[in-house]
């Protein structure tokens, strides 16, 4: 995770009894090479991200950060979770690609929200993910509603 | 069932003009905050207009204690975070904000900017107080000075409240296109007399103050290539940046408080600021092409502006010129309290034809006397503005 984070995210994590390690961020984005140093010290099972409009800071993760951060998925073994909550609204140009779309080697789980295209109040979001973690997921879920 | 929904909102291509139309609005109200921010509290917020998304990242400067500020915004209906969220264990003050916009129209944007500028207030208060406390402390300047350095200590004070309202750091202080849909400031400091910078306020529908701005830009253009053009009694520099904004290449700006010139230097750290007294300039003969002396000889009498004009005169250049601009009429203002802190300060309502002859006393020929009534939000005094110059073939003023 970033240094300044998505507080929602950092509970969700650490509620799973995660351990949580963070790095920078800067003008760029996450400090890819931050992220190596820290899994050359330790195992990496996932890193949560949010590339398109960093939340807090807004920067926007530059093109050769995500290819980076793709290889290092695959060298170092982790998880990508890439959390594209505001995908639909950017206003300068096109918006940036997600690194989901260069995934090839199914190392990114890519997450979307629909509640602020609709409302707030309607809690609809979308993952991108291979077909057993969906399986996974549909099966949590299904819990959570009854 | 939601999700049913959901998808024929795609289905039907729904989604897709329901984003373009979002995407615009959103837009739109990116543009206005990131406008509202640099007018209203430049000096305060430091920010990079966001790419997308639906809020601003801001870093407040050093001086601002965001836990008061967001108990203060909160008093006066504003809900503010107070940054605690977004600090981290290295820093030792929280100093970033997320401020969103995508969910407050604009006059809502607007009403929020003002507020944040008002809560905003007591900091620069205490800034000024600094000013102040500099300029009281002084011990080694004559003691006949005193009231002088006393009534430019008043006189900075007021400067950076109105510069604060007026906020003009970040653009051109005399923005060509103030904000369309803020409104008027209420702020009783908006119409004090003095020193009021020629950029205030700017959150008005009005105030452009044309005539200033169409005169700082030809002074520019006429003496861009000269040599340095000084600014005298420049505040926190917003006349300084905004000729610095008209493509003159050398400029430099001088105050006499030492504060006050910390201020305008942290305010504009990419132009040159100095200390100086107006009354006794510390520069060699024919050191300036140009300058400018707007609004800073309004606590002077007729005997101080003439020491102030000869050393200007001085100062500058053979063919020189000179832009004075100050408040018209003869009385004296006297005012006893300022920010509710007790002061005691004159400013002279000054009568250009006391002034014309002490132009050609000390050297100068006059090239043009313009006077304006007062713009709405101003206080609401005639101002002159005075264009002289320094003969070519001067052989300098002896007083």
């Amino acid at each position: 995770m970033s240094e300044r984070c998505y507080c929602a995210a950092d509970h969700a994590f650490a509620q799973r009894g995660a351990q949580l390690r963070r790095v920078g961020v800067d003008a760029h984005g996450l400090r890819v090479d931050e992220v190596e140093a820290l899994c050359q010290q330790q195992p990496i099972r996932l890193l949560y991200l949010t590339p398109h409009h960093h939340y807090p800071t807004t920067v926007t993760l530059s093109a050769e950060r995500r290819v980076r951060l793709l290889q290092l998925a695959e060298r170092y073994d982790f998880i990508i979770m890439e959390d594209d909550y505001d995908f639909d609204f950017h206003y300068d140009g096109s918006p940036i690609l997600p690194l989901a779309s260069a995934n090839r080697a199914g190392r990114v789980l890519y997450l979307g929200s629909l509640s602020k295209v609709l409302a707030p109040g309607f809690r609809v979001g979308y993952i991108v993910a291979p077909a057993d973690i969906i399986a996974e997921l549909a099966h949590l879920r299904v819990l959570i509603d009854h | 069932m939601l999700e049913q929904g959901i998808a024929e909102l795609f289905a039907e291509g729904e989604m897709r003009a329901h984003l373009k139309r979002a995407r615009k609005i959103y837009q739109q109200r990116r543009d206005l905050l990131c406008q509202l921010l640099r007018q209203q509290v430049g000096g305060w917020v430091a920010f990079e207009e966001p790419t997308g998304g639906m809020a601003v990242w801001t870093r407040f400067a050093e001086t601002v204690d965001l836990t008061a500020l967001s108990q203060r915004c909160g008093e006066l209906g504003l809900s503010l975070g107070d940054g605690q969220l977004f600090r981290t264990p290295a820093e030792t003050q929280a100093s970033h904000l997320r401020l969103g916009f995508a969910s407050l129209n604009a006059a809502e944007l607007s009403r929020s900017v003002d507020l944040l500028g008002q809560a905003l207030l007591p900091a620069c208060s205490s800034l000024l107080r600094k000013c102040k406390a500099s300029v009281m402390t002084d011990k080694n300047r004559p003691s006949r000075w005193t009231s002088h350095y006393l009534q430019t200590g008043r006189r900075g004070r007021g400067r950076a409240v109105l510069y604060l309202l007026s906020g003009c750091c970040c653009g051109p202080a005399y923005s060509p296109s103030p904000c369309p849909l803020s409104k008027t400031s209420s702020t009783a400091t908006t119409k004090r007399p003095g020193n009021t910078p020629p950029d205030l306020p700017t959150n008005s529908n009005t105030s452009t103050k044309h005539l200033d701005r169409l005169l700082l830009r030809a002074f520019a253009r006429e003496n861009a290539a000269r040599g340095c053009l000084l600014d005298l009694g420049c505040g926190p520099g917003q006349t300084t940046a905004f000729l610095a904004s008209c493509d003159v290449p050398d400029l430099l700006g001088v105050d006499i408080s030492p504060e006050m010139v910390k201020t305008a230097q942290a305010l504009h750290p990419q132009l040159a600021f100095a200390v100086a007294d107006i009354l006794r300039l510390d520069y060699a003969a024919e050191s300036f092409g140009s300058a400018i002396a707007f609004y800073s000889v309004v606590h002077f009498n007729y005997d101080q502006i003439r020491t102030a004009l000869g050393e200007t005169h001085r100062v500058l250049a053979p063919g020189g010129e000179l832009l004075l601009g100050f408040h018209v009429g003869d009385e004296i203002v006297h005012d006893d309290e300022f920010l509710g802190e007790p002061v005691n300060v004159d400013f002279r309502l000054l009568d250009p034809d006391k002034i014309v002859p002490l132009l050609i006393e000390t050297g100068f020929t006059l090239v043009d006397v313009l006077e304006r009534r007062p713009y709405p939000e101003e206080y609401p005094t005639r101002r002159a503005h005075l264009w002289a110059r320094k003969s070519a073939l001067s052989t300098g003023y002896c007083a």
